[in-house]
């Protein structure tokens, strides 16, 4: 911990980056993480960084509505607080509490057996989709529609690095961490994801080559 | 702050969680890791008892079709499997590939139970083996 963050937290000052959300920015996860098990201060900024990005992964993920990923964001952060101090300061944070969220999310689809529909935005249906091949003969306004169908049948290790890869805009690394599978295997899965989402999209539409 | 940000940690007070601490995850790595070495050492057991049952097959032949210990086989098969079960429950063991895992695995107990089976152990493991209730119920009397 550095030499500020520890003398405030000894004496009870206000963190250094207390005055507001902007001064915190520059501080990193990792360092929040650490200072986090000793106040919990540095917690509340670490939960302000993520609920929004896990509660929007945890939707496009498992296709639940905004009060269900709530609560799932929810449990993800009461669990991370308990097991704060396991957290590997050399791990990126963010593969960390996308780790734990990821389980929850899978926990919260077993109790409910869901079967999820996707949400995705413009730019990352397009980025899938060239890599599909399935751009030509249809329009955009059906692709779109068709990709996010094809997405949610997909099985769910095939799904968790297609939303993983494409919608949250992950690195292979970051995948790797969160899903805690080797790097190479995380490449295979997403390439069998790829094909077998064309496959689901073409059968759809058999007149798409 | 937000809502739900807010939400969260009332949440957790008001649950009384605490942070579980720096010694039980310490204790749980090293319980992972001694659970990864003996599986290993066990493996390298069974291996240097099989090395034992193959040498004296090869001085009476016949014999070792007739008493190859397949049980010694699983037991390398079964310890194998839980040092890299183990291995995986690490905090990197999950980068590497399984077949390059339980490669490094069979290599090290291969190699340990060369060691154990020149010290003897193996013939040792298998002389308690055979004296033992566990033969007589599975092979009979």
């Amino acid at each position: 911990m550095d030499a500020a963050l520890a003398r405030a937290m000894n004496h009870g000052e206000p963190l250094p980056f207390i005055n507001g959300a902007e001064s915190a920015d520059f501080i990193t996860d990792e360092r929040l993480a650490v200072a986090a098990l000793e106040d919990d201060r540095a917690y509340e900024f670490l939960v302000e960084r993520y609920e929004k990005k896990l509660q929007r992964y945890i939707m496009r993920f498992i296709g639940c509505g905004m009060e269900d990923a709530r609560d799932i964001v929810q449990e993800s952060f009461v669990n991370a607080y308990r097991n704060l101090a396991g957290f590997d300061p050399d791990l990126k944070f963010s593969a960390w509490i996308y780790r734990i969220a990821h389980n929850e999310a899978v926990s919260h689809v077993r109790r409910l057996a869901a079967r999820p529909t996707v949400v995705m935005e413009d730019e990352q249906f397009e980025s899938l989709a060239s890599e599909l091949n399935v751009e030509r003969d249809i329009s955009r306004a059906m692709e779109a529609e068709h990709i996010r169908r094809a997405i949610g049948r997909l099985d769910s290790k095939y799904r968790d690095v297609i939303v993983l890869r494409y919608l949250e805009e992950k690195t292979y690394e970051e995948i790797s961490d969160i899903l805690r599978k080797p790097r190479g295997s995380v490449s295979s899965l997403i390439s069998r994801a790829k094909e077998h989402l064309a496959e689901l999209i073409r059968a759809d539409h058999p007149t798409i080559h | 702050m937000s809502e739900t940000s807010r939400k969260i940690i009332e949440e957790i007070h008001e649950r009384g969680v605490k942070h579980r601490s720096r010694r039980y995850f310490l204790i749980r790595n090293a319980c992972v890791w001694a659970a990864f070495g003996a599986a290993v050492v066990l493996g390298a057991v069974s291996i240097s008892a099989e090395e034992a049952v193959i040498e004296r097959g090869i001085l009476m032949p016949g014999f070792l079709f007739r008493d190859l210990s397949f049980l010694w086989i699983a037991a390398t098969v079964l310890f194998v499997a839980l040092a890299f079960l183990n291995l995986r429950l690490t905090t990197e063991g999950y980068r590497y590939r399984a077949a390059w895992i339980v490669l490094g695995i069979l290599l090290v107990a291969a190699m340990l139970g060369l060691l154990f089976h020149h010290e003897g152990i193996g013939d040792h493991a298998e002389a308690a083996f055979e004296h033992s209730s566990f033969q007589h119920f599975w092979f009979g009397p």
